[in-house]
């Protein structure tokens, strides 16, 4: 039991009944009772703005009934309990105050303080467990919501009892605004008639857990190639997940002109820098010279220093354009917080973490603002470095930094690891394609991160001390808020 | 790249790949051996065995033999007595033959006798005894013979004293036949069981040899299987092994392809505006070099010479993105020696203004295009000579060898099975540390600043892409400050 | 005696500035009126078929020589060369393609539908200036051309 005072509102017209229960209430050993009055409907709406463990409800309160009140203190404190006192045991009143949420009832008179004690104790435990309950059904009931897959429950025959929003959304159906007495069969979303067969025969051998795959019908009519997740909850319940397959084949290929794009991205990032040293030679000459030409001469041959200078910027845009068809052309580009991605990274990589038993230190700026950039691709930048770092680093010791930071009109993000470290070589050649020093690695991870981070024209660095630690700084440039 | 993949799949000696093969198979030969020593120890152990009983059974048929002849041996002597009795009794000289013949059968039997018992020395003994005992009665025998002879009765000749020796004789005699025979016994006895116990032991030994031989060669038997199921596991993942490589190589190419196509198209699209503003510039020069006055022209002389580095840089980078391309140039078997006096010739003006000496061997034919083979060698020709010492004149050697088996599997994407030349371009020149000596050959790499030497930082990359086109590798050595040397490795035409 | 007349070049040209830097290179030695410019191959044949306004012979003369860059908008080098070589009369007139390309397959199409000529484009102004000297010296002086 709490130490902690317990207060109570005892809510009764009769101050003398008011003064029994105080004095019985004091005379309980061990605990701290805290008892308020109020001597109304009305003084009681107005106290229940404080908190109260407990309530005592009279049912006898003047013109209104306790009744009444239980209603009103439920709807303000859920879970406090209310227990209901009255001078005379009435069957009605009984059902009546349960049905209304009352935790128990005391008859006026027939208890002492003893009984009162064991009263308020098992109510007040007994709402605790309640709101632990309460706790637990509103989170599994929010990751039933929030699943990121079609999710659903179906009784042993297939017939659907519950979907998710995802699911109601997938396939445009929803088990709630079916009419009562028809219902509809998960069967009924299965393209092959085999498949079909194969549930119901499955579901009748009451397996625990099955999963296959198979095409599915969606809203709409579209077809989808899925994997199916069944698994049984309880005798006449089974948990269903539908994984798109579609979507999973889509991101590999994704993945797959990812890696393509590296190489020729690196050969247009070094065309590009190649040329533009020479390039701002002559530009810089061009002005020059369009400065010191005496005006007789400039007359007649500026035409002839502006074809330069022209033809400079055509070569300017030729590279630009270049080092963009390298890059990705298809940039879904929305505001985020960097500490969310950088987070969900995290969430991607948390496994690994916990397994090697990381310590994680998040120096998060909370005022970072927001950046426009591919959410998807920046997180997939992230846990890259991410994963590299934790790689680099030994059970136990290892130490990731995450740091957010405003620095100027740039949001940036450390990530800072104590890990092995990269030797000098290896730090020149660290975003080369195809360009590892482990055994089974693509050697593409970071040459990806680089150039997603580049396509959103931020800026990627790293240092390193082998034995040490490496860090990488990045940055991207922070949207200002348009002027309106 | 393919070098970076040579990193992947290192090869000193060890291969990535765990090796299960070796111990399986040791195994197996460890078994077989063993199931073979314990079939021939089996043998041998019955074979010895069977040999202890055919011993013992000749032993124990010599003993009945004994037997027999000692009581052959009693008959003779009792023969020899009752012939003497007879023919003293008769005077019948029949019995006197009879009593010859037995003495001779006698001397027969007990010769025998001798012989068989030749390795019981207490056989032996009671032998001699009874010989000397045989012969004490001869002699009396003979004068018991001569006597009557002589005599015609044995009056006066059979005293008590004969008659008592004679007694005693005989019953000397008796007991030694007895103890021969006893003895005889005994020895059969220890025999006899010494046989049981063989027989007895047979079974057991030959069982136990037989479970151990049939164990191991159950052992050898499993140990094969293990070891095929090995195989077949290694197999599998060499197979997964290379598909995962060939997979990784088809990345690579898809990329290749990618680059080249990017690389043909980047240069291509710059030729344009550059050929404008070299044109241009030159324009200016030509028609305004009086009015401009002092620096005018140097920013055009600037202008024109960035121009043209960046010309250099879009043509180099057009040549990369053609060194790559399988079509363009025909393949046919040239002469190197020949390419190389082609690109000395055209390297002449720079030859001479250096001073270098080139000093090339003997050089193989190999097979490639002679626009390519001629663009690496003047590559590598000119890059020695570029690269020389300031005040030590470039010397340069070229020469070629077979290349050997260490080298070939250094780089493992090579075909094992082929033969290779392993040409070398060394140079007396200013060298560079190994740590870049796989940088050198990326494309735009240089080690120098822009000012020191010039060069675009491609010539290298399109070195190697030809002869990696052409299935070969190139790679470089070197020492700072003493000079370096660039081997290629190049498929010898069969 | 002949009187050496200078020859008049129709050149075929839709970059300007190539088109400046080729009048110039031949304002050397060519009178300004013996070189015409039109922008690419539909003006040609026009101009060589006498459409108006090229019917004005002062203005627009018949050239002795054509100068044709293959990268035209609308028509092209190669489809209006094609249409000269098979026009009757037309074939007679000397066709040099100047372009910048130096692919085989351009030399070799060019000279398979009948071009006397194919010179690539120079980088630089004394490359185009020994050029045009060339062509000049090579057309009106050295070959004779028909009437």
């Amino acid at each position: 039991m709490p130490k902690n005072p317990i207060n109570i509102l005892y809510i009764d017209d009769d101050p003398d009944d008011f003064f029994l229960v105080s004095m019985l209430l004091k005379k309980v050993e061990d605990s701290e009772y805290k008892l308020e009055r109020a001597s109304s409907f009305q003084e009681a709406r107005e106290k229940l703005s404080k908190t109260f463990e407990v309530f005592l409800v009279d049912y006898k309160l003047g013109k209104d009934t306790g009744l009444d009140l239980i209603k009103e203190i439920k709807s303000k404190h859920p879970h406090s309990p209310v227990i209901m006192l009255t001078g005379m045991s009435n069957g009605y009143i009984d059902r009546e105050a349960l049905t209304l949420g009352a935790s128990d009832y005391l008859v006026k008179g027939e208890f002492d303080s003893k009984t009162l004690d064991r009263v308020l104790r098992y109510a007040l435990r007994d709402s605790q467990i309640i709101k632990q309950l309460d706790i637990a059904g509103r989170k599994f009931r929010s990751i039933f919501e929030k699943a990121g897959d079609p999710f659903m429950l179906i009784d042993a025959s297939g017939k659907i009892l519950e979907g998710n929003p995802v699911f109601v959304q997938k396939f445009g159906a929803d088990p709630h605004e079916i009419s009562k007495g028809s219902g509809f069969y998960f069967s009924d979303f299965f393209y092959e008639a085999d498949c079909r067969m194969d549930l119901i025969e499955k579901l009748d051998k009451k397996l625990e857990l099955f999963e296959f795959e198979s095409t599915l019908i969606g809203k709409e009519g579209h077809f989808f190639r899925a994997l199916v997740s069944i698994a049984k909850q309880e005798t006449d319940i089974y948990q269903v997940i539908i994984k798109d397959l579609s979507a999973i084949k889509n991101r590999e290929e994704e993945d797959h002109n990812l890696k393509k794009f590296s190489s020729t991205g690196r050969m247009a990032r070094l065309l590009a820098h190649e040329v533009k040293n020479p390039l701002t030679t002559i530009v810089l000459a061009a002005d020059q010279l369009q400065l010191e030409l005496p005006a007789e001469v400039l007359k007649e041959s500026g035409d002839l220093i502006e074809v330069i200078q022209r033809n400079c910027t055509r070569i300017n845009e030729l590279v630009t354009q270049l080092l963009e068809s390298t890059r990705f052309s298809e940039l879904n580009i929305a505001k985020y917080s960097i500490n969310t991605i950088l987070d969900e990274a995290l969430e991607v990589v948390k496994d690994r973490i916990d397994l090697k038993r990381i310590k994680l230190i998040k120096d998060y700026d909370p005022e970072i603002g927001d950046v426009k950039v591919d959410g998807e691709k920046v997180k997939i930048a992230l846990t890259n470095l991410i994963v590299n770092a934790v790689e680099a680093m030994e059970e136990l010791i290892g130490e990731l930094y995450l740091k957010t930071y405003i620095k100027g009109d740039h949001c940036k993000i450390k990530i800072r690891d104590n890990g092995s470290g990269i030797s000098k070589e290896n730090l020149e050649r660290l975003f080369e394609p195809f360009f590892t020093s482990k055994n089974n690695g693509s050697g593409l991870g970071l040459t990806n991160t680089q150039n997603i981070i580049l396509s959103h024209n931020g800026s990627i660095r790293v240092s390193s001390k082998e034995g040490e630690g490496t860090t990488f700084s990045i940055s991207f440039l922070i949207i200002s808020d348009d002027p309106e | 790249m393919l070098l970076e993949m040579s990193k992947k799949f290192p090869i000193n000696g060890k291969v990535f790949m765990p090796s299960i093969l070796s111990p399986s198979i040791r195994r197996v030969k460890i078994y077989a051996i063993f199931s073979l020593i314990l079939i021939l120890a089996g043998s041998a152990t019955s074979y010895w065995v069977a040999d202890r009983i055919g011993f013992y059974t000749s032993e124990i048929m010599k003993a009945e033999e004994v037997m027999q002849l000692t009581d052959a041996l009693y008959l003779t002597i009792l023969e020899r007595e009752s012939n003497i009795r007879a023919y003293i009794i008769t005077g019948d000289r029949k019995f006197l033959e009879n009593y010859e013949n037995s003495i001779i059968e006698g001397e027969q039997v007990h010769r025998s006798l001798q012989n068989i018992t030749s390795k019981n020395e207490i056989q032996q003994n009671y032998l001699r005894d009874l010989e000397s005992i045989i012969r004490v009665r001869a002699e009396v025998f003979e004068k018991t013979k001569s006597y009557y002879m002589e005599n015609k009765s044995l009056v006066g000749f059979l005293t008590d004293q004969r008659v008592n020796s004679a007694i005693d004789n005989y019953q000397n005699i008796k007991r030694i036949i007895m103890s021969i025979n006893e003895e005889e016994s005994r020895t059969f006895a220890e025999k006899n069981s010494g046989l049981l116990n063989n027989i007895r032991a047979l079974p057991f030994t030959v069982s136990l040899i037989s479970l151990l031989s049939i164990a191991m060669g159950l052992l050898t038997l499993f140990s094969v299987l293990h070891y095929n199921k090995n195989q077949k596991n290694a197999i599998l993942q060499t197979q997964a092994y290379q598909d995962s490589l060939q997979e990784k190589l088809n990345l690579l190419d898809e990329s290749n392809k990618e680059l080249e196509q990017f690389a043909y198209v980047a240069s291509h699209d710059l030729q344009e505006p550059l050929r404008k503003i070299t044109s241009f510039s030159d324009l200016l020069i030509y028609q305004y070099r009086k009015e401009l006055k002092g620096d005018g022209e140097m920013y055009l002389d600037r202008i024109i010479s960035s121009s043209n580095r960046m010309k250099r840089l879009i043509i180099d980078l057009l040549e990369y993105s053609r060194a790559g391309r399988e079509n363009d140039n025909s393949m046919e078997e040239l002469e190197l020696n020949i390419v190389i006096d082609q690109v000395i010739e055209s390297l002449e003006i720079l030859i001479v203004e250096k001073n270098a000496k080139l000093t090339v061997s003997d050089l193989p034919i190999v097979k490639g295009s002679n626009t390519e083979l001629e663009q690496v060698f003047q590559n590598l020709i000119s890059n020695a000579i570029k690269f020389s010492k300031p005040n030590k004149p470039s010397e340069i050697q070229i020469d070629s060898i077979a290349a050997n088996k260490e080298i070939i599997k250094q780089f493992p994407h090579l075909e094992q099975d082929q033969a290779y030349h392993l040409i070398r371009i060394s140079d007396n020149g200013i060298g560079f540390s190994e740590e870049y000596a796989q940088r050198i050959f990326t494309i735009f790499q240089r080690l120098h600043g822009k000012h020191e030497y010039e060069g675009t930082g491609i010539g290298l990359a399109i070195t190697k892409r030809i002869i990696e086109k052409y299935k070969g590798v190139i790679f470089a050595q070197s020492k700072p400050y003493i000079g370096s040397t660039f081997n290629i490795i190049i498929p010898k035409i069969n | 005696m002949v009187l050496k007349k200078k020859i008049t070049i129709l050149i075929a040209e839709d970059d300007e500035d190539d088109k400046y830097l080729i009048l110039k290179a031949f304002a050397r030695t060519l009178p300004q009126n013996n070189v015409i410019c039109v922008e690419d191959g539909e003006v040609l044949i026009q101009y060589l078929n006498r459409v108006t306004p090229y019917d004005e012979d002062e203005k627009y003369p018949v050239p002795d020589i054509i100068l044709l860059d293959l990268n035209m908008p609308r028509k092209d080098g190669k489809a209006a060369l094609a249409e000269i070589k098979s026009h009757d009369v037309l074939k007679k007139i000397p066709v040099i393609i100047f372009t910048t390309s130096t692919s085989k397959e351009d030399i070799d199409a060019s000279y398979s539908l009948g071009s006397n000529s194919f010179i690539t484009k120079p980088s630089s102004f004394e490359g185009l200036l020994k050029i045009t000297e060339e062509i000049e010296n090579y057309w009106a002086r050295t070959v004779v051309l028909p009437s």
